[in-house]
């Protein structure tokens, strides 16, 4: 009898992170999503269409939709011609100065989301530092010059080219050097090898990079909402004005929906892109690319002015927000320097100032929290999973646990709280919206996904051999898992929690819809302050944790992908240093989607 | 000792062992010699419990071990890849088994750098990590930590297939000498039948989860039970009905009309033409190319519209050949082997 049950259920931890799992995803991944459904497709104890004829009816809520769909379209463009010559200017080309050219791009890296935001606006907005001086310099441009549609264009053009800094530089990088000069040696121009050699070799990563630049645009939330204006709302601002009434919560969830099928839609395309596979070298034995010098003297000198004025632009934003983080409230409100402006005060009330520094605790823990507990989480799940890869229990946990990866994320988020505005029995009969742990609870949905691929790929590649060789020699499964599995995976679980707390730290798309009143973390802070009613101290404030964030982040980047953990790791350990061999995670573009 | 006794196992629809009987003697080295995908590999990790038989008996000892645990059966492995645990020393990779035995300090201490010693691991190459080791180095850790626990079986899936082709033949006599040392009845996995011809006391050829023939070395290469053990190991010509009718008309011939026929290239012999026959079919020839490989040359001799492979091995008396030399091509009738067009041996 017993032999008929399966593998799985014969051990006891598998069983019981198997009902963890279960109710954790009823509750939390299935039940909101089915509650959205619920809010669109049931009214009135039977089917309805209400919702959709509302939302038929709703100029607001149509003409987001439209927004929606030219942001990610007009994105799809923008971001891969910025994208494409960032990558060819600091990787292809044998620029002057390309390091530095490359480590301006890189800001982008380390400053997104609403800290970015808050500094275009700082820049930007109605009363930045550009904005004064072109309203001096030409009295006839309006303060508000910079709004509306090519105003969120421009922010999120800049914003989005990291996906190309990752990507596509990593993909130009396994260019074979040896097919550049095969091609120049058949006499090939310089132009003819970058347009049919090169570009093609990477056009799997820029159409991967383009699906997630539109789903991107598509979704976003910060940017439309500061600098969208009236006439230029998008899809999830719409869903936060919808959400916050109650009589319109329908329209929200089927403003969601619309959203999903949308994803769905683009991440299907990116599945298919990526069965289609990548051709980059088909040697045994590949030649780095090494940078091509510019033949023609004017091509040369224009792809300088290009990448310079560039440059500007990426390094502006966060060069000014580091520079007055470190000036007075009047340098700040006036946009101007003097040498008695300088100050270490703005820091010492960010970092000692119990009320200032509040939401910056808010943040850190929330972020801390939630990072250990979805790593602490799926090293269980996973662990049973690849441990048992041909079970049926197996190929069920895995999709449950990519709902949010296919659903886009203000979607889990409304789902979350348009359920738990209610007692549900799934939690003990409790409320959850409005409480603490709700906002805990998504940042966890959330890291859901991208966790679980790159843990799964970190316990796919231990050699299976390994494990029986522990069994053989006597060891359970817990202490193989202690002493063998968890060691081996740990260095990638300790990234992944690094990656997962810094893009926490500065979230504003969740926190938005989930936040505690008393419990508002830095991203509402910042979005806040970029009201246009704040005072020059608030400003002060979001500087120096802009500051910080970037500080962190930079940090979390080089640990993981510079190198920086190895070399630490050397410098306290040599000998443990040796015995480990490349850690870095693998850049995947779809574990970005 | 160890005996398969009519075991079957499944991997889905797929047979990979039907029905497998078999039996070890205590102290043997055995091996477990076919193509890939035979059923080798799946019979060794049946016995040290990583697959489930569908159907049959494990015993070892006349003990059933079917439904023991894979640590319960008192068996040591060596894996293809060696399995070593990257995040440990070679110290602490070798000291595993006794930890989780729970082993007073001292004894593991004193067990590990024993069998160090025996394995001929330095004391400074315990502290070092596993990937700071070289192949063999590796390799040598592997079975340290596989004979520490002092198993009665030892199975070695392919433990050389690794290693570059000079350590492994020094491996080879390491590893024969260590399981004389420790008396171990071990099952070895390979492909290689240079290996199993040289480290066997027996030797058991698989084809499809079958077994085609058990029997010592000499026994597998010079009596094979069945054509595919003829063709598996060693390299063979297969003679024409024309030569095989001609062997037969010579006196005192064993060889029969109407069977497939085959001869070992080495037992094929090469002279100048019109020297005497000695009793053997002689073919005449032209040496179309030479290949010398030090101990051995290897001539393509061209037959008609054939051509045929004679290896010959390195004598200081007999004269070499070079290419467009006429020459004659020697069949003895004893070194035929004959078998029936399907089934086993028809008689050599």
């Amino acid at each position: 009898m017993i032999r008929r049950l399966p593998a799985w259920a014969r051990s006891p931890m598998a069983v019981i992170t198997l009902a963890v799992t279960a109710w954790f995803s009823l509750a939390f991944l299935v039940l909101p999503n089915l509650q959205l459904l619920a809010e669109v497709f049931l009214a009135d104890g039977g089917l309805s269409t209400r919702a959709w004829g509302r939302l038929l009816g709703s100029e607001r809520a149509m003409s987001s939709l439209r927004n929606s769909v030219l942001l990610a379209l007009t994105l799809s463009v923008t971001v891969n011609v910025v994208g494409v010559f960032v990558v060819l200017a600091t990787r292809y080309f044998a620029l002057r100065g390309r390091r530095i050219l490359w480590l301006g791009y890189a800001t982008s890296l380390i400053y997104g989301g609403i800290v970015m935001v808050a500094g275009y606006d700082f820049v930007y907005g109605s009363s930045g530092i550009l904005t004064r001086l072109l309203t001096t310099v030409l009295p006839f441009v309006p303060e508000d010059w910079f709004v509306g549609y090519p105003a969120v264009v421009f922010v999120m053009t800049f914003a989005s080219t990291g996906n190309h800094l990752l990507f596509l530089n990593a993909s130009m990088a396994r260019i074979d050097q040896q097919t550049v000069e095969s091609a120049r040696q058949m006499g090939a121009s310089q132009w003819t090898v970058l347009r049919r050699v090169v570009l093609p070799t990477l056009l799997p990563t820029i159409f991967a990079v383009t699906v997630l630049t539109f789903l991107g645009g598509l979704g976003a939330l910060a940017v439309p909402e500061v600098l969208g204006g009236r006439d230029f709302q998008t899809i999830a601002p719409m869903m936060l004005t919808f959400a916050n009434t109650p009589s319109s919560r329908d329209l929200a969830a089927a403003l969601a929906i619309i959203l999903a099928l949308f994803t769905i839609a683009m991440l299907l395309i990116l599945n298919r892109l990526e069965r289609g596979g990548t051709y980059f070298s088909v040697a045994k034995v590949s030649t780095q690319l090494t940078p091509q010098k510019i033949g023609n003297p004017v091509a040369n000198a224009v792809m300088h002015v290009i990448a310079y004025a560039l440059l500007v632009v990426y390094v502006l934003p966060p060069a000014l927000i580091v520079l007055f983080s470190f000036t007075d409230a009047r340098s700040i409100s006036t946009g101007t320097l003097r040498a008695d402006s300088f100050t270490l005060e703005n820091y010492a009330t960010a970092l000692l100032e119990p009320t200032a520094r509040w939401p910056f605790v808010v943040s850190i823990s929330y972020s801390a929290v939630a990072a250990l507990v979805v790593i602490l989480g799926l090293l269980f799940v996973v662990r049973l999973v690849t441990r048992f890869p041909r079970s049926r229990m197996s190929t069920i946990v895995e999709y449950v646990l990519h709902i949010p990866w296919v659903m886009p994320g203000t979607m889990m988020v409304l789902g979350l709280l348009l359920l738990f505005s209610t007692p549900q029995g799934v939690v003990g009969g409790r409320v959850l919206s409005g409480t603490v742990g709700i906002l805990a609870v998504a940042y966890v949905v959330g890291k859901i996904p991208f966790t679980f691929r790159l843990l799964k790929a970190a316990f796919l590649g231990i050699n299976r051999n390994v494990e029986e060789a522990a069994s053989l020699l006597g060891a359970s499964q817990l202490y193989t898992f202690r002493r063998v599995i968890l060691p081996l995976v740990l260095p990638t679980a300790a990234a992944i929690t690094a990656l997962n707390f810094n893009s926490m730290l500065d979230d504003y798309d969740t926190a938005v819809f989930l936040a505690h009143p008393f419990y508002q973390p830095l991203g509402i802070f910042i979005r806040n302050a970029t009201s246009g009613e704040t005072n020059a101290d608030a400003s002060a404030l979001v500087f120096v944790y802009s500051v910080i964030l970037m500080v962190i982040a930079t940090i979390t980047l080089w640990l993981i992908y510079g190198g920086g953990a190895a070399r630490i790791l050397r410098l306290l350990s040599p000998r443990r240093a040796r015995r480990r061999s490349g850690d870095a995670l693998p850049l995947d573009p779809a574990d970005q989607a | 000792m160890i005996t398969f006794e009519n075991v079957t196992v499944r991997f889905g629809d797929f047979t990979a062992l039907p029905d497998l009987s078999l039996h070890v003697e205590e102290g043997e080295f055995f091996t477990l010699l076919g193509p890939s995908g035979c059923g080798k590999s799946t019979a060794l990790r049946t016995l040290a419990g990583f697959n489930d038989p569908a159907s049959g008996r494990l015993l070892v000892d006349g003990r059933d071990v079917t439904a023991l645990p894979s640590d319960r059966r008192g068996i040591g492995m060596v894996f293809q890849n060696y399995a070593l645990f990257p995040s440990m020393s070679v110290r602490e990779n070798i000291a595993f088994g006794l930890k989780v035995a729970k082993r007073p300090k001292d004894e593991v201490h004193e067990r590990v750098h024993e069998i160090a010693e025996q394995v001929a691991l330095t004391p400074a190459q315990l502290d070092k990590g596993v990937a700071e080791l070289s192949g063999g180095q590796q390799q040598r850790v592997a079975i340290a930590r596989a004979l520490v626990l002092r198993p009665r079986i030892l199975l070695l899936d392919e433990p050389l297939s690794n290693l570059d082709a000079k350590l492994r033949n020094q491996l080879r006599v390491q590893l024969k000498e260590l399981q004389q040392q420790f008396g171990i009845t071990s099952i070895y996995v390979t492909h290689d039948q240079d290996e199993a011809m040289s480290m066997s006391d027996r030797i058991a050829v698989l084809d499809h989860g079958r077994i085609e023939q058990v029997g010592t070395p000499r026994e597998v290469y010079e009596r094979s039970a069945t054509e595919f053990v003829c063709t598996f190991i060693g390299s063979v010509h297969r003679l024409g009905e024309q030569a095989v009718s001609r062997l037969s008309q010579l006196p005192g011939s064993p060889v029969a009309e109407g069977l497939r026929s085959y001869v070992r290239v080495e037992r094929l012999t090469l002279r100048e033409r019109h020297r005497p026959n000695d009793g053997r079919l002689v073919v005449d020839g032209v040496v179309d190319r030479a290949d010398y490989h030090g101990y051995f040359t290897q001539y393509a001799v061209r037959l008609g519209d054939r051509s045929v492979s004679v290896r010959v091995p390195w004598s200081a008396t007999e004269s070499a050949f070079a290419a467009g030399d006429e020459v004659a091509i020697g069949v003895a009738p004893e070194d035929v082997l004959q078998y029936e067009r399907s089934g086993p041996e028809a008689g050599a």
